[in-house]
């Protein structure tokens, strides 16, 4: 098995405003380890295209949240506009120096 | 003779309307998206983009830039890159003009089963759910016998199913077909195909084999009639 979480085959429903709705609950890990492209020594990171879909959302939901990134700047440097995973939800950060955000 | 592959994703392509919001599904719906080049077809992709573009030359490939299928793809002008968030709430609040899916199975009503082969374990229905009752069109793509030569489309899925009575279209290498309410019509067959055997596959009752197995998400999403 390789996967983390399977579906539950019977899932449950709920009723909200007179409609039928799935309930899927909300994933939670230990450990999410995630891509960004540059950090700022605060925690802050930018992600990079693509990159934003999954990464600030798993960042979210996980006891520790590690992060990957290319290059890694002083606090300020960063424009605070373009922030995707603000500092309180990083715990660590690698600094792969990757060209991209998704690998070498 | 039977469509192949390319003259169905043609004819696919040459349904979808200028001006519309597409996603396209993995596998043979990805295909669609070379009869889109140049139109004005915005096509979502749930891994964060709306706008995908045509492949990049070999020396433009970006890792940060694929399609579902993680291919690489590229960014049309006036394309945006998402977040997961505002993704799915683009697919649930009715703001996709049409999804097109494969399938396992789809009945002659509209029911999809996509997502879960019997008896098979696999990570989850990811974001089928979500297209089939938060789009505003369904079209599936798929081959219309499936392995055993058992038509894939049929009064009543006995797979698990994705939504019911949602999808409105398919495409198969045999005809395109319409589901509704009183059932499949053949719309186009493809050449040399034994119409009148089709159409009697289509005629069989669909009444009273109610679906095995529960169904995920009966119910349009509340934004699918917000938008008309």
């Amino acid at each position: 098995m390789d996967l983390a979480e399977w579906s539950d085959p019977r899932p449950e429903l709920i009723e909200l405003d007179g409609r039928r709705w799935v309930l899927a609950r909300p994933i939670r890990a230990d450990f999410a380890l995630v891509r960004g492209a540059v950090a700022d020594r605060a925690g802050n990171v930018v992600c990079r295209k693509g990159g934003r879909n999954f990464n600030p959302v798993m960042a979210t939901a996980a006891d520790v949240t590690i992060v990957e990134v290319a290059r890694i700047v002083e606090p300020g440097e960063l424009d605070p506009e373009t922030i995707h995973i603000p500092s309180p939800f990083v715990d660590r950060i690698v600094v792969t120096g990757a060209a991209h955000s998704g690998g070498n | 003779m039977p469509w192949t592959d390319a003259e169905l994703a043609h004819l696919v392509g040459r349904d979808i309307e200028e001006g519309w919001v597409v996603n396209l599904g993995i596998g043979l719906p990805t295909t669609v998206i070379d009869e889109l080049y140049g139109r004005d077809v915005m096509v979502h992709a749930e891994n964060g983009i709306i706008g995908l573009g045509p492949p990049p030359s070999a020396d433009a490939e970006d890792v940060d830039v694929v399609n579902p299928g993680k291919q690489f793809a590229t960014l049309v002008p006036g394309g945006a890159f998402i977040d997961s968030v505002i993704s799915f709430t683009l697919m649930r609040s009715g703001r996709l003009d049409l999804a097109v899916v494969g399938a396992y199975q789809v009945s002659f009503t509209g029911d999809l089963a996509n997502w879960r082969l019997p008896r098979r374990k696999i990570a989850g229905i990811g974001g089928a759910a979500d297209l089939a009752v938060g789009a505003r069109r369904i079209w599936v793509m798929m081959k219309f016998r499936g392995p055993d030569g058992s038509p894939k489309l049929m009064p009543a899925c006995d797979y698990p199913l994705t939504a019911r009575g949602v999808v409105q279209r398919v495409y198969t290498d045999q005809g395109v077909v319409e589901c509704g309410p009183r059932g499949a019509t053949l719309i186009r067959a493809a050449p040399d195909v034994d119409e009148q055997e089709l159409r009697q596959l289509l005629a069989a009752s669909n009444t009273g084999h109610p679906a095995i197995g529960h169904a995920v998400g009966t119910q349009g999403a509340p934004g699918r009639s917000s938008r008309t």
